[in-house]
């Protein structure tokens, strides 16, 4: 998903589950920050190093396979971008290898979706934000893992269901894709097991991404088995659940439950909702804005990238966690450490290790310790409260 | 480069340029060890894709090619290696042609690179020019015996040089305006 679903449709969600406009404008911006919090980005604002979201092509190209890089890239795309379904899936005669890989193929309504959702209740709307662009991910990037898999993550045979004609792709990143003449760029095939090459959905180009497009595909890890994806159909369902979660998030729904979805606030705009996501991928986050602004009556500004960095750098030591992106941060790093101790607890160490801290104490990463500062002081200060 | 990566382009570049340097010195002899390590290359290779059909990819689809490609290595490996005498040109005609092929790769990764403006696209052009001027001198001296052999050597020579500067390079993540 890009910036219409992550930030615009998040922003129209957020308006139907009962956020006001500026919680709203917050909450779609952390969204859509999610694809923009890279080590790069980190270095500028000088943010905690394990606050990272995402990677640049540049940083992946420039990182090693080795187990150690493979884990950090793991942490970052499993725990934002491709939310493994079942962590103790199984299969026949499969070595331990491939089944720790097998298991981080994203998928839709998983138990780490609803730990992800509750998580963020109650938690800040950077928190609410993140947990969005995580649910919606599930929905455009599933059947791929967050992993560099070339058993898993390659996938051939693709068809566009419409005209029943076969895609094309070229591996030119500067060609960009040409929807109406249905030429897309993907990355290059490669069957080293562990290139970036073979690292999420890029053999499959940003199909996934596009909320227009009907198609099918062969996954490597499927057995020979035909998937057919219908992006408007599934995106509708990743909308309408978006609705549910932040209702949720908010208090006013008790429990988050797997396969609900706030049909009935959705519903009356679904026409709208469907025209939009078949509409041309240049057009979407315009309609959405449009949308968005008949629904609030209110303008909804562009995505900015830069917009809470001076806030962050001018802050002192302690009032930085108290800043826009103070609190992103803290919220990725909650997100982070929540998959990977979910994936580390399956036995499967390909995100890294994960140490409980109420049995071992702090050990690990030193940008960790931030968060775990905030957190026990959370809890001491609702320990007072009940006091 | 993680260090893991950065210490094993060391130790290869280190092999390699001590093989350059064996065959300078002995080109008839030395030619006997490349050849040695040619076969235990496509055994240890064949071998490896077996493992990695049987472990991971004969669950993937099209993972067959693994299997036929692991046989094939291993065979032409186990194959040469029990020949007495492999007559000279035909393991040089094959190692040339190997460095040709892996030069123009580069030529074309580092022109890639180049057009993306991504500013590390220099020495895999020299590297991979180089080894491209090297393999078609190569062949043209193919059947002069101890001249291809030196030729060879140089390209050892040049291909360690390279290995070992790429090792020592600074690949610290670089700051992107706009």
């Amino acid at each position: 998903m890009q910036e219409d679903f992550h930030y615009y449709a998040t922003y129209c969600a957020a308006l139907l589950a009962g956020y006001k406009h500026d919680e709203a404008m917050q909450l779609c911006y952390s969204a859509q920050l999610v694809d923009c919090c890279t080590q790069t980005m980190l270095a500028r604002t000088g943010g905690p190093k394990a606050a990272a979201t995402t990677q640049l092509q540049l940083e992946l190209a420039d990182a090693s396979t080795d187990p150690i890089s493979l884990q950090e890239m793991t942490r970052i795309w499993a725990s934002f971008h491709f939310l493994p379904k079942d962590l103790y899936a199984k299969k026949k005669r499969c070595s331990l290898r491939y089944l720790n890989k097998y298991r981080l193929i994203c998928d839709v309504n998983s138990d780490l979706l609803v730990d992800t959702v509750e998580l963020a209740r109650g938690e800040s709307l950077q928190a609410a934000g993140i947990a969005m662009h995580v649910l919606a991910d599930t929905w455009a990037h599933r059947y791929f893992a967050g992993t560099p898999s070339f058993v898993i993550n390659n996938a051939s045979f693709f068809h566009d269901l419409e005209s029943g004609e076969r895609i094309k792709f070229s591996h030119n990143p500067r060609s960009g894709d040409d929807t109406e003449k249905g030429l897309f760029t993907n990355s290059v095939y490669q069957t080293s097991e562990n290139s970036i090459m073979n690292l999420g959905h890029g053999r499959a180009g940003h199909l996934p991404d596009y909320s227009y497009i009907r198609y099918s595909f062969m996954p490597a890890w499927g057995d020979f088995e035909v998937i057919e994806k219908d992006n408007p159909a599934e995106y509708y369902n990743a909308f309408a659940q978006m609705v549910y979660a932040m209702k949720y998030i908010r208090g006013e729904v008790e429990t988050f439950e797997k396969e609900v979805y706030d049909t009935d606030s959705v519903e009356k705009y679904k026409e709208l909702i469907m025209e939009i996501l078949k509409s041309s991928p240049d057009k979407t986050a315009d309609y959405w804005k449009r949308f968005g602004e008949k629904l609030s009556g209110r303008e909804v500004e562009d995505f900015e990238g830069r917009k809470y960095e001076e806030e962050y750098m001018a802050a002192d030591e302690e009032g930085k966690s108290e800043t826009y992106l103070g609190r992103f941060f803290l919220a990725a790093m909650r997100q982070k450490s929540m998959v990977t101790s979910r994936i580390f607890g399956s036995g499967n160490i390909l995100a890294g290790v994960s140490i409980d801290y109420d049995i071992k104490g702090f050990k690990g990463i030193r940008d960790y310790r931030h968060m775990v500062n905030e957190q026990l002081k959370k809890i001491e200060e609702a320990g007072n409260g009940i006091n | 480069m993680g260090l893991t990566k950065r210490v094993l382009n060391v130790i290869a570049s280190l092999i390699i340029l001590a093989l350059g340097v064996l065959m300078l010195l002995d080109p008839k002899n030395s030619y006997k060890l490349v050849v040695l390590l040619l076969m235990i290359t496509l055994i240890v290779k064949g071998l490896r894709l077996l493992v990695y059909y049987f472990k991971m990819a004969r669950h993937t689809v099209g993972g067959i090619v693994f299997l036929y490609q692991g046989v094939l290595l291993l065979d032409a490996g186990i194959f040469a290696l029990s020949l007495d005498n492999v007559p000279v040109v035909y393991t040089m005609l094959y190692l040339i042609v190997c460095m040709l092929v892996a030069g123009g790769i580069d030529v074309m990764r580092s022109n890639q690179a180049r057009i993306m403006e991504t500013g590390k696209w220099k020495l895999q052009m020299v590297y991979g020019a180089g080894n491209i001027i090297l393999s078609i001198l190569g062949i043209i001296f193919l059947f002069s015996g101890t001249w291809v052999a030196i030729i060879y050597a140089v390209s050892l020579l040049h291909s360690g040089v390279c290995r070992m500067i790429t090792a020592f390079r600074k690949t610290a993540v670089v700051y992107i305006g706009g």
